[in-house]
C-alpha cells in the first residue's frame, strides 16, 4: 500500500498530472467563490473533457475542482457575506462576524488552515478504513436518515441568535418551502397553484442567494446613504497565530472526522456537515455566546468540516460502487468511462488509480492550503472596494448565479423573492440561516419517515429499535436539552447585568 | 400603524390557516402505499407555526418593553427593490449585457457618481463576467426576448 | 407615440426570432433534462449521449437533473418547456405508465420523440449471502408470506415488480427509494431483500460478487452476464425492461427534429458511445422518430391492460 501511495505522490508531481491539479484546484475555488456556480456544476462541466485524458489526470483535475469549490464558498461567505454554496452558509456566522471587526485576513487564514486540516484528515480516515466506513454507510437507510435529519433541525434552535422561538418560526417557513412541488412518495402536487416551475420544488441555491446575497445587498444599501454608516474597520493583516492555531486544533480535528463520517453516509453533504459541526463545537465550548460574534472555533469547526467531507464522500464510491453525492455520481461516470469499474474490485484491479486519487487528494489539498494563503493579500483587497460599486456588483452576481444554476429566470425570481424576505425578516431580528437548514433537512427527514413506514408496514418502531437511528434521536433530544440550558444561562447572565 | 411584531406572526397565522385549507384540498393519488400521505407533514408544519406565532405574540405583550425601532423600509430600500426587479426584466427583456450595462449606469447615475473610474470599473465587471460564465465556464446567460 | 414604438420594436423581434428560427438552430447551449437523479442509468446515458452530440450539433449540452414522483416531475418539466428545440427530455418508460395511473398530467402525445436510445431488461438481484438463489426460492417465499418481503423499489410503483406479481399472483413490500443508486446500498445493507435493477445499474456489484443475480427478464441471456440464466430458462414466462429515448415538447419545429435526430443517429454510432455502453453493460437499441412513437403507443397500451 504505501509503494502505491508513494508512486501516487510521484505521479501527482509528474509534469502530465500537477498542473492539471492545480488548474482543477484554482478553478474550483473561482467558482465555488461565485454565487450559483457549486463545485458539482464545475465537475459536471469538466466530465466531457476528460473523456481523451488519461486515468489519473482525469480524475485528479475533477477531484481538485471539488476539493477547491467546497473552499471557494468561504471567501466570499467570509468577505461579503454572501456563501457561494450552500455548505459555506455556516461560514457565514462567524466568518463573515470577524472580517466586520477587521480580522478578514485572520478569518481567510483560519478557513484555510481548517479546511486544509479537515481535508486532509478526510483522506487519511479514506484511505485507513474506507471499508469500516462502507459497512457503516451501509447501515444507513430511510430510519437512520429520518433520525439525522430530525437531529439535523436541532440545530435550528442553536443557530437563532436570540430568541429560539424566532429561530424556530424561520425553521417552519423552511420546511413549509421545501414542502412545495410534487410530493416525492405519491406525486401530488402541493402548493404548486399549477405553476409548472414549482413541479420540482423550489431549489435551494436561488433560495441561498436571495437569503443571504441580495438581501445583504440590499442592507447595504440603506447603509449607503444614513448617517449611521459603518465606519470601516481598522484593517488588520495579521494572519492567525500560533497560539490561535493551538486553540481551534481540537475543534478543527474533531470537525474533521464528523465531516468526513457525514460524507461517507451516500445522500448527507457538506452543508449538513458544516452545520453540525459547528452546533458540536458550540455545545462544547467554553463561551458558547462568542458563537455567531465572531468565534474563531465557531469558523473553524464549518470550515473543517465541509471539508471534511470531500474524503468521506468518495467512501460509497470506491467500496460500493454507489455515488455517495452528486459530485461522486459525476466521478462515478469520469471512472466508468476510463473503462475501470468503480467499487471494491478497484482496490484489487487497478490499486495504482485508487492510490493515484488518494494521494492527489493530499496534494490537492496542499495546494489549496498554498493557494488560499497566498490569495489572503488579494482576496482582502476586496473588503477595501467602495462600497458604492461593490453593492451592485453583489446584487448582478446574485441575479447572474440565481440564472446560472438552471438557465432560468424563474429561479431569478425565486432569489428576489428570498432577497425581499431576508430583507424583512433581518428587521424582525429572525434569522435566515434556519430557512436554509431546514430546506435541505424537511425532504430528507419525510421522505424518509414515510419510506420508513413503508419498510415497516406502518409500525413505528425503526424509532428504538435501531441503533445508530435511536442514537440519532438520542443527539437530538440531548441537542435540544443543552440549547435550552445553555439559553437559560445566557439569560441569567444578562440579567445580572 | 400596526406594530410589526403582531402584525407579521398575525400575518403568518393567516397563511397557515390558508395552508391548512389548501392541503386538505391536496388531490387523492390514485396510486397510494404509504402510511403517512402527502398531507401529513405540511399540516404538521403549519400547525406547529400557528403555536410558535401565537407564543411570539404573547412574549411581545407580556414584554412590551418600548424598544427602538429601525424604520422597516426606507427610500433607499425602496430603490433598492425596484432597482432590483427593474434588472430582472430589462433582462428578460434585451439580454444580460445591454441590461447589465443600462443597469448598472443607471445606478451609478442615480447615486451621483462623478469619478469616471467607477463607471470604468462597472463597465469591465459587466464584459469579464459576461467572458467567464459564456467562454470558460459555457454556461449560456439570458438573451432577453427582443434581440440577440 | 412611445407606445407605439415599443409595440413595434418588441413585434419586429419576434417576428425576426421566429424567422431565423431553424436556420442557424443550434445557436446557443442546449439543455438535457434527465428525470432521474445523478449517477443512475438514465442520467448516465443521457450524460455520454449528449457528450457524444455536441460535437456534431456544434453546441455543448448541458444535462440538468430533475428528479421526484417516479420521472414525473422532470418530464413534465420538459413537456412544458419552449417548444424551440434548446430544453430536451430523456423520456422513459414512465411516461407510458404514469399518466394512467393519474400520477401525471402530461403524456407521450404532449412530445415529440426523436430518438430511441437504448432498451435494457430488468435483472432480479438478492445480497451475495442470500438464501434466494433461484426466482423460484423468492416466488416460494413470497408465496409463504404475502407482503413480506420487502422489495427495494427504484421506482414507485414499480412495473418490473408488477409483471413478476402479477404473473405469479404475489405480492411483495415494495420500499420507494430514489433510483438504483439509493436501492442497490439498501439490498447490500439487508435493509431490504430484493431489488429489480437494469444490467448496467448493478455491473460493478455482480462483478464483485457483493450481489447476486438470480434471473435476467428478456427473452435471451445478455451478453454483459452470459452466467445469469433468463426467468424464460426457469420455466416463468415473464419479460419487462425499460427503454430510453430523446423527446422535445410536442410544438418544436419538425425541421429541429431532423435537425437532432440526425446528430443523434451519428452520436449513437460514434465509437465513443457504443464503447461507453459495453462499458456500462447497456443496450443499444436506436429506433427513429416514428418507430420510436409506433413503440411507445404499443407499451402504453400494454401497461394499461396491466394497470386495470
Amino acid at each position: 500500500m504505501m509503494e502505491y501511495l508513494l508512486n501516487g505522490f510521484a505521479d501527482a508531481f509528474s509534469m502530465a498530472v500537477f498542473p492539471v491539479l492545480v488548474l482543477g484546484v484554482l478553478g474550483g475555488v473561482i467558482l465555488g467563490a461565485l454565487p450559483g456556480l457549486t463545485a458539482t456544476m464545475g465537475v459536471a462541466i469538466l466530465l466531457p473533457f476528460t473523456f481523451g485524458m488519461a486515468p489519473t489526470p482525469a480524475l485528479v483535475m475533477l477531484i481538485g475542482v471539488y476539493i477547491g469549490g467546497i473552499y471557494g464558498g468561504s471567501i466570499a461567505a467570509i468577505l461579503l457575506k454572501t456563501p457561494g454554496t450552500p455548505a459555506s452558509a455556516a461560514t457565514v456566522l462567524d466568518g463573515h462576524t470577524m472580517a466586520i471587526k477587521g480580522l478578514a485576513a485572520k478569518a481567510l487564514s483560519i478557513a484555510a488552515v481548517a479546511s486544509f486540516i479537515g481535508g486532509l484528515i478526510s483522506t487519511i480516515v479514506l484511505i485507513a478504513i474506507a471499508p469500516i466506513l462502507a459497512d457503516f454507510a451501509l447501515r444507513f437507510n430511510a430510519p437512520e436518515y429520518f433520525a439525522l435529519a430530525l437531529f439535523g433541525l436541532t440545530i435550528i434552535a442553536s443557530v437563532s441568535a436570540k430568541n429560539i422561538m424566532k429561530g424556530l418560526l424561520a425553521g417552519t417557513i423552511g420546511l413549509l418551502v421545501s414542502m412545495v412541488g410534487l410530493d416525492p412518495i405519491s406525486s401530488v402536487p402541493r402548493f404548486t397553484f399549477g405553476i409548472l416551475d414549482l413541479y420540482s420544488g423550489i431549489n435551494i441555491i436561488p433560495v441561498l442567494i436571495g437569503l443571504f446575497a441580495i438581501s445583504e445587498g440590499l442592507n447595504q444599501l440603506e447603509k449607503l446613504s444614513s448617517d449611521k454608516q459603518d465606519i470601516p474597520p481598522k484593517f488588520d493583516y495579521k494572519l492567525l497565530s500560533f497560539s490561535d492555531f493551538k486553540k481551534i486544533l481540537p475543534t478543527t480535528i474533531k470537525s474533521g472526522l464528523i465531516g468526513t463520517s457525514i460524507g461517507s453516509v451516500p445522500g448527507a453533504g457538506a452543508d449538513i456537515s458544516a452545520f453540525a459541526c459547528y452546533n458540536e463545537a458550540k455545545r462544547v465550548a467554553k463561551n458558547p455566546e462568542e458563537f455567531g460574534n465572531g468565534s474563531m472555533h465557531g469558523l473553524a469547526a464549518a470550515e473543517s468540516g465541509n471539508n471534511g467531507v470531500t474524503g468521506g464522500s468518495l467512501v460509497p464510491l470506491l467500496t460500493l460502487g454507489v455515488p455517495g453525492d452528486a459530485v461522486s455520481a459525476v466521478l462515478l461516470g469520469a471512472l466508468i468511462v476510463q473503462g475501470l469499474t468503480p467499487g471494491p474490485l478497484l482496490f484489487t484491479q487497478n490499486p495504482e488509480i485508487v492510490y493515484g486519487i488518494f494521494s492527489s487528494m493530499i496534494v490537492a489539498n496542499i495546494v489549496m492550503l498554498i493557494i488560499g494563503f497566498l490569495g489572503i493579500r488579494f482576496f482582502c483587497r476586496i473588503i477595501e472596494v467602495p462600497k458604492i460599486i461593490m453593492i451592485p456588483i453583489i446584487i448582478f452576481l446574485s441575479v447572474i448565479g440565481a440564472y446560472a444554476i438552471n438557465n432560468s429566470m424563474f429561479d431569478v425570481g425565486i432569489a428576489i423573492t428570498f432577497g425581499l424576505l431576508g430583507f424583512i425578516l433581518n428587521k424582525l431580528d429572525i434569522p435566515s440561516s434556519p430557512i436554509l437548514l431546514a430546506i435541505i433537512l424537511g425532504p430528507m427527514a419525510e421522505t424518509n419517515l414515510r419510506k420508513s413506514l413503508i419498510l415497516y408496514e406502518g409500525s413505528w418502531s425503526f424509532l428504538y429499535d435501531r441503533p445508530i437511528a435511536l442514537a440519532f434521536i438520542l443527539f437530538a433530544v440531548f441537542s435540544v436539552y443543552s440549547t435550552i440550558k445553555l439559553k437559560k444561562k445566557e439569560r441569567l447572565a444578562e440579567e445580572k447585568k | 400603524m400596526l406594530n410589526r411584531n403582531i402584525f407579521f406572526p398575525s400575518l403568518v397565522i393567516f397563511l397557515s390557516l390558508v395552508f391548512l385549507v389548501l392541503i386538505s384540498q391536496f388531490e387523492e393519488p390514485r396510486y397510494q402505499d404509504a402510511p403517512v400521505g402527502a398531507g401529513f407533514f405540511p399540516a404538521v408544519i403549519a400547525i406547529i407555526q400557528i403555536i410558535i406565532c401565537s407564543v411570539l405574540i404573547i412574549q411581545y405583550k407580556k414584554k412590551q418593553k418600548p424598544q427602538k425601532e429601525v424604520t422597516l423600509i426606507s427610500s433607499h430600500s425602496i430603490f433598492g427593490f425596484t432597482f432590483l426587479i427593474g434588472y430582472a426584466v430589462l433582462i428578460t427583456l434585451v439580454g444580460y449585457l445591454p441590461a447589465s450595462l443600462i443597469g448598472f449606469t443607471y445606478y451609478l447615475l442615480f447615486y451621483r457618481v462623478k469619478k469616471p473610474l467607477y463607471y470604468v470599473t462597472a463597465w469591465i465587471f459587466v464584459f469579464a463576467i459576461y467572458f467567464l460564465f459564456s467562454e470558460v465556464f459555457i454556461i449560456s446567460l439570458p438573451e432577453g426576448l427582443l434581440f440577440f | 407615440m412611445k407606445k407605439l414604438l415599443k409595440t413595434a420594436l418588441i413585434s419586429a423581434g419576434l417576428l425576426m426570432s421566429a424567422s431565423s428560427f431553424a436556420a442557424d438552430y443550434p445557436s446557443k447551449n442546449i439543455r438535457l433534462i434527465v428525470p432521474f437523479g445523478a449517477g443512475g442509468g438514465t442520467d448516465a446515458v443521457g450524460r455520454t449521449l449528449a457528450n457524444s452530440a455536441k460535437d456534431i450539433l456544434g453546441t455543448s449540452i448541458s444535462v440538468m437533473n430533475r428528479t421526484g414522483g417516479a420521472g414525473a416531475v422532470g418530464m413534465s418539466f420538459g413537456a412544458r418547456q419552449r417548444a424551440d428545440g434548446y430544453t430536451l427530455t430523456v423520456v422513459t418508460r414512465e411516461i407510458a405508465s404514469l399518466p394512467q395511473m393519474g400520477l401525471m398530467q402530461n403524456t407521450a402525445d404532449d412530445f415529440k420523440l426523436i430518438r430511441m436510445v437504448n432498451l435494457d431488461p430488468a435483472v432480479i438481484l438478492v445480497p451475495a449471502d442470500s438464501p434466494f438463489n433461484t426466482v423460484n426460492d423468492l416466488i416460494a417465499e413470497a408465496k409463504k408470506m404475502p407482503g413480506k418481503v420487502k422489495f427495494a423499489s427504484t421506482a414507485a410503483p414499480n412495473f418490473y415488480l408488477m409483471a413478476l406479481e402479477q404473473d405469479q399472483d404475489i405480492k411483495l413490500n415494495a420500499v420507494p427509494y430514489n433510483g438504483s443508486s439509493e436501492a442497490i446500498p439498501s439490498v447490500l445493507g439487508h435493509h431490504t431483500q430484493v431489488t429489480m435493477v437494469t444490467p448496467g445499474e448493478a455491473i460493478a456489484q455482480l462483478r464483485s460478487g457483493q450481489l447476486k443475480a438470480l434471473g435476467v427478464m428478456s427473452e435471451e441471456r445478455i451478453s454483459y452476464i452470459p452466467d445469469v440464466p433468463t426467468l424464460k430458462e426457469q420455466g416463468l414466462n415473464v419479460t419487462t425492461g425499460t427503454w430510453r429515448g430523446i423527446g422535445a415538447p410536442k410544438d418544436t419545429p419538425d425541421e429541429i427534429i431532423e435537425i437532432l435526430g440526425n446528430a443523434f443517429d451519428q452520436a449513437m454510432a460514434s465509437a465513443e458511445f457504443k464503447d461507453f455502453m459495453a462499458k456500462g453493460a447497456m443496450t443499444i437499441h436506436p429506433l427513429k422518430a416514428q418507430e420510436f412513437t409506433d413503440f411507445v403507443k404499443q407499451d402504453t397500451e400494454l401497461l394499461g391492460k396491466f394497470i386495470k
